[in-house]
């Protein structure tokens, strides 16, 4: 039995169900019955029950594209702030270059770097690659920061959407999964496209958000 | 005129609340923009305020727990709150209401999901007039939700005490000085579970039975303020 409907908001401590569901996130099971641990919208899914917050931090997890900051560098790794509870770290063994004796020419502190997840452990150490394609230092473009309700709607749900921006403005967009955007491209085209993000930011849940981003991104 | 009409048997208090009435209470959350969560609370003539930052890395490996997060509490009153100006800074009776209200807030909160990160809060203190730590208490809780830190529940908190031999719930600063007894409780009302529970002056085990029953009662129409205020938060954004 469900006590309370889909994609309805729920406060921690709330009781939800008591059938048969598996936990998502943020939700518990105590004697039987599954609570909500968070405020968000609570979504039903065929057997996955799960509490979709607001606002709430970027969690890592493995495999995940993020863009980081580097903050601090030390012997043989760097600190990097990914705008989450945690910082992450980057190895310097992750450098190709092994003849570069001052690595600080290539990597140094306030740099931004496109990065991947390449382990979280059990106590929240985040470590962090640059071994793929694509990944590497920014040299240009603007970077913004969303809440992860955005991120979900850009990257997940609605994919084609960033495809469509980057067609229509002749942009390059990267969406990274904690909750930074990188945007290059002509300035009025940034200008645009940060308008609309921020539109999707303000509403994430609205009704047809979907049909009102098209109709932005095709007639600005 | 209205003498012989008045119930004889209903005990009328200084600020004319029967037994069971609560004060005149006023609850907000997300009042602040820097912090992650945060609460605003009227009640009588209390105002406070409380903010919560984390959960975040706590650079100290010293005070860091590498099994769950810290929950770091500093309650403090403005120089301003009280009638005689208060010295300002942390004194004895601050630092006690922190640690106990940390440790009233703790069962509820999902801390073992955090390892080596921390969580604080801190509540200020405009003006006080009785009862400020159980709305420390509440605030807290209601500003943990608004951040949405993981919680089992969220905590009600109000206190109860005898006046003029009678029970009566919710004290105000003057009941509380001239009263016989005081007593702040902190309960989930999910569970029913007690998180913190003091007492000064003196009840009988009837009495105590009796004035528990009370504060259950009014922490549960406290916790139905309180959901109600993080629903009206998100009514209009959805």
């Amino acid at each position: 039995m469900l006590y309370v409907d889909n994609k309805e908001v729920v406060l921690p401590g709330m009781l939800l169900t008591d059938g048969n569901y598996k936990l998502g996130r943020g939700t518990f099971k105590e004697k039987g019955k599954i609570y909500s641990n968070m405020t968000g919208l609570v979504y039903f899914d065929s057997d996955i029950v799960s509490v979709i917050p607001f606002k709430n931090a970027y969690k890592p997890k493995y495999g995940d594209l993020v863009i980081g900051r580097v903050t601090s560098s030390s012997y043989s790794s760097w600190g990097i702030n990914i705008n989450s509870t945690y910082q992450g770290f980057l190895p310097t063994s992750e450098l190709y270059d092994n003849q570069e004796h001052n690595i600080s020419h290539i990597i140094n502190v306030r740099d931004m770097l496109l990065l991947r997840v390449s382990n979280v452990d059990e106590i929240n150490r985040v470590k962090l690659t640059l071994r793929a394609h694509g990944l590497g230092k920014f040299n240009q473009g603007v970077i913004i920061k969303v809440k992860q309700p955005t991120v979900h709607f850009l990257s997940e749900e609605n994919a084609f959407l960033t495809t469509l921006i980057q067609e229509y403005t002749q942009t390059d967009v990267i969406v990274a999964k904690n909750g930074l955007i990188w945007i290059n491209g002509l300035k009025e085209n940034i200008k645009n496209i940060m308008t609309i993000i921020e539109f999707i930011d303000e509403n994430p849940f609205m009704h047809n958000l979907v049909k009102k981003v098209q109709s932005m991104i095709i007639n600005p | 005129m209205n003498e012989g009409f008045t119930l004889k048997d209903e005990f009328i208090r200084e600020d004319g609340r029967t037994y069971n009435t609560l004060r005149n209470m006023k609850l907000e959350v997300g009042v602040l923009n820097n912090a992650d969560g945060s609460a605003y609370i009227e009640c009588g003539n209390n105002k406070i305020i409380v903010g919560v930052y984390g959960p975040r890395e706590l650079y100290s490996k010293k005070h860091s727990k590498p099994d769950g997060a810290v929950l770091r509490c500093k309650y403090n009153m403005a120089p301003f709150s009280v009638t005689e100006r208060k010295r300002p800074g942390p004194d004895r009776r601050s630092t006690e209401i922190s640690k106990l209200i940390s440790e009233a807030i703790t069962p509820s909160i999902f801390l073992e999901k955090f390892p080596r990160a921390s969580i604080d809060i801190s509540i200020e203190v405009l003006e006080a007039e009785g009862g400020t730590r159980c709305l420390g208490i509440i605030g807290a809780s209601l500003a943990l939700a608004d951040a949405e830190i993981p919680m089992r529940d969220l905590i009600s908190a109000c206190a109860v005490g005898k006046v003029d031999d009678h029970i009566v719930l919710d004290l105000s600063e003057k009941e509380d000085k001239e009263g016989q007894a005081d007593m702040p409780v902190a309960i989930m009302p999910r569970t029913r579970e007690i998180t913190f529970l003091q007492m000064d002056g003196h009840l009988t085990g009837p009495e105590f039975d009796k004035a528990l029953q009370l504060a259950f009662d009014g922490c549960e129409f406290i916790y139905q303020l309180q959901q109600q205020t993080l629903f009206n938060k998100y009514e209009g954004g959805l």
